[in-house]
């Protein structure tokens, strides 16, 4: 039975594809890949191209040229990781577009399916150093309630209205203010 | 056992009285007498006469004891305001804790060293301060009340409130500790869906079962050779050595909290992947994930496996198929989720 569209699309869906388990779909996936990765879903696109590279025939080829030569980068990347699993002399024709990427990223990538060190990509891709902006001016206090403002200047240790000659006015011993005495 | 008879303890007050307890046939209680300040009677081998702790009150007081001791007792100012006074081997003197009242204030204790007032605010919600090492500020509860609130704790870590709402029913707010996920998102790139929208995607899923979601922090990382993470198969306890350099980047995480970073891709290319190094709880996830993805690789860091079904969260299939959204959680999982040492009781 012939494989269909829905079928590849289901086996690179999922968060975390089964990638051997996918590529069991044989070359009859390709023309599929080739579709996805011309599609508009740049996720799919990538899966599309790093399956096509585990598919053992000469037309992953074009799949990967054509992710090569996708405008997303992470598409590229795809293709660019994928070519560690062509036969060398394909993986050279995929690599030499990569190798000239403007993205350091898919130049990384593609020089490290090479068996390349990466590094010097990295270095000769650092940002000239910028000074960092000043930091921002902190938020105003929290933690007020609506319509608070400072406490109003009283004496330590009284409420407002509250004075000294008041609280210390002299009562009946343990009665309160209006309380006479039990007869 | 049975209620004995009324007998009059005397004052003279027009108000609510409060009454606290810290310890076995201890009392007191407190109320604002006629003069507007604050007066006291205690329980000990016999009652006190009245003693007045001085103040100008506007509203009923409210008093806590959190131990032997030790009483805390709030009121409302004059100036709409907070005040406090406190015994502890003798009184304090009034100090203002600030807030704009229209109410009188309640509080409770959960425990020595614990103090948690709340009040009505000029909006009418209900505003809270608490006291644990130093005063907090103070903390709107919202709501709309139509009376001032009461407080009670149970035990640590527990408040109940409770207010009349404009429909003069009882409205009842808790504060309880819950099982929650602690994630800090660390952005190498940032994903196609933002990475508010895929927390609170997660936060929705996440309560269908009772678990919060905090995002606690998110940080920048310039880490341009890291950007697209080499996952290798992405297998549970397997990682590679970039994901080794990348999930060493933890600031501002405690051990048990759970870092998603955010990359342009990872290769070979997944939507995510939650594969972690020991110690370091986290997952990745790349540009292109559905805003899915994200509760989907931290359901795994919490021990979740994929299920065949497209109606929940951990769908095998790509979320990207999910029919029914939100997706489910099911109870076997929330218990996984809730087992993992990586969903905290905060």
């Amino acid at each position: 039975m012939a494989t269909t569209f829905e079928q590849v699309r289901a086996a690179l869906i999922a968060e975390e594809p089964d990638y051997r388990r996918a590529a069991e779909l044989g070359v009859e996936a390709l023309p599929h890949l080739k579709s996805m990765v011309e599609g508009g879903e740049p996720m799919l696109a990538a899966k599309a191209a790093y399956l096509a590279g585990l598919i053992d025939d000469e037309r992953s080829v074009d799949v990967l040229l054509a992710a090569a030569a996708h405008p997303d980068p992470t598409v590229r990347v795809a293709a660019a990781s994928s070519t560690r699993n062509l036969p060398p002399s394909a993986a050279e024709v995929v690599r030499e577009t990569l190798d000239a990427d403007d993205d350091p990223g898919v130049r990384a990538m593609s020089a490290t399916a090479a068996g390349l060190d990466a590094a010097e990509i990295w270095r000769s891709a650092e940002p000239e150093a910028v000074p960092p902006e000043p930091a921002p001016e902190p938020p105003p206090t929290d933690g007020r309630m609506p319509g608070e403002r400072d406490s109003a200047d009283v004496p330590e240790g009284l409420m407002p209205g509250e004075s000294e000659a008041v609280r210390h006015e002299v009562r009946a011993e343990g009665l309160m203010p209006g309380e006479r005495p039990a007869d | 056992m049975t209620w004995l008879g009324w007998e009059s303890l005397g004052g003279s007050f027009t108000d609510d009285p409060a009454v606290a307890a810290w310890g076995a046939g201890r009392l007191d209680v407190f109320v604002r007498g006629t003069d507007n300040a604050l007066w006291h009677k205690w329980f000990q081998n016999g009652w006190s006469g009245w003693e007045s702790l001085g103040g100008v009150l506007t509203s009923d007081p409210a008093v806590a004891a959190w131990s032997a001791g030790r009483l805390d007792v709030f009121a409302r100012g004059t100036d709409n305001a907070l005040w406090h006074k406190w015994f502890d081997n003798g009184w304090s003197g009034w100090e203002s804790l600030g807030g704009v009242l229209t109410s009188s204030p309640d509080v409770s204790s959960w425990g020595a060293g614990r103090v948690d007032v709340f009040a009505r605010g000029a909006d009418n919600a209900l505003w809270h301060k608490w006291f644990d090492n130093g005063w907090s500020g103070w903390e709107s509860l919202g709501g709309v009340l139509t009376s001032g609130p009461a407080a009670a704790s149970w035990g640590v870590n527990r408040i109940d409130t409770f207010v009349r709402g404009t429909d003069n029913a009882l409205w009842h707010k808790w504060w309880a500790l819950v099982p929650t996920v602690r994630v800090h998102t660390k952005i190498l790139t940032n994903p196609n869906v933002a990475v508010n929208t895929v927390v609170q995607r997660m936060r929705e899923v996440y309560a269908t079962v009772g678990v919060e979601v905090q995002h606690a922090s998110t940080e920048n990382l310039a880490l341009p050779a890291l950007n697209d993470l080499d996952v290798g198969d992405c297998v549970r306890g397997r990682t590679t050595a970039q994901q080794d350099q990348l999930f060493a980047n933890r600031n501002n995480a405690g051990p048990d909290d759970v870092v998603v970073y955010f990359v342009r891709s990872t290769v070979p290319p997944f939507n995510g992947c939650a594969a972690h190094p020991a110690g370091r709880p986290g997952a990745a996830v790349a540009a292109g994930a559905t805003q899915w993805t994200f509760g989907h690789e931290v359901g795994h860091v919490l021990g979740l496996n994929h299920v065949n079904d497209n109606n929940r969260l951990m769908t095998g299939n790509g979320t990207a198929n999910i029919t029914n959204p939100p997706p489910d959680l099911v109870a076997s999982e929330r218990d996984t989720m809730v087992a993992s040492p990586f969903t905290q009781d905060l």
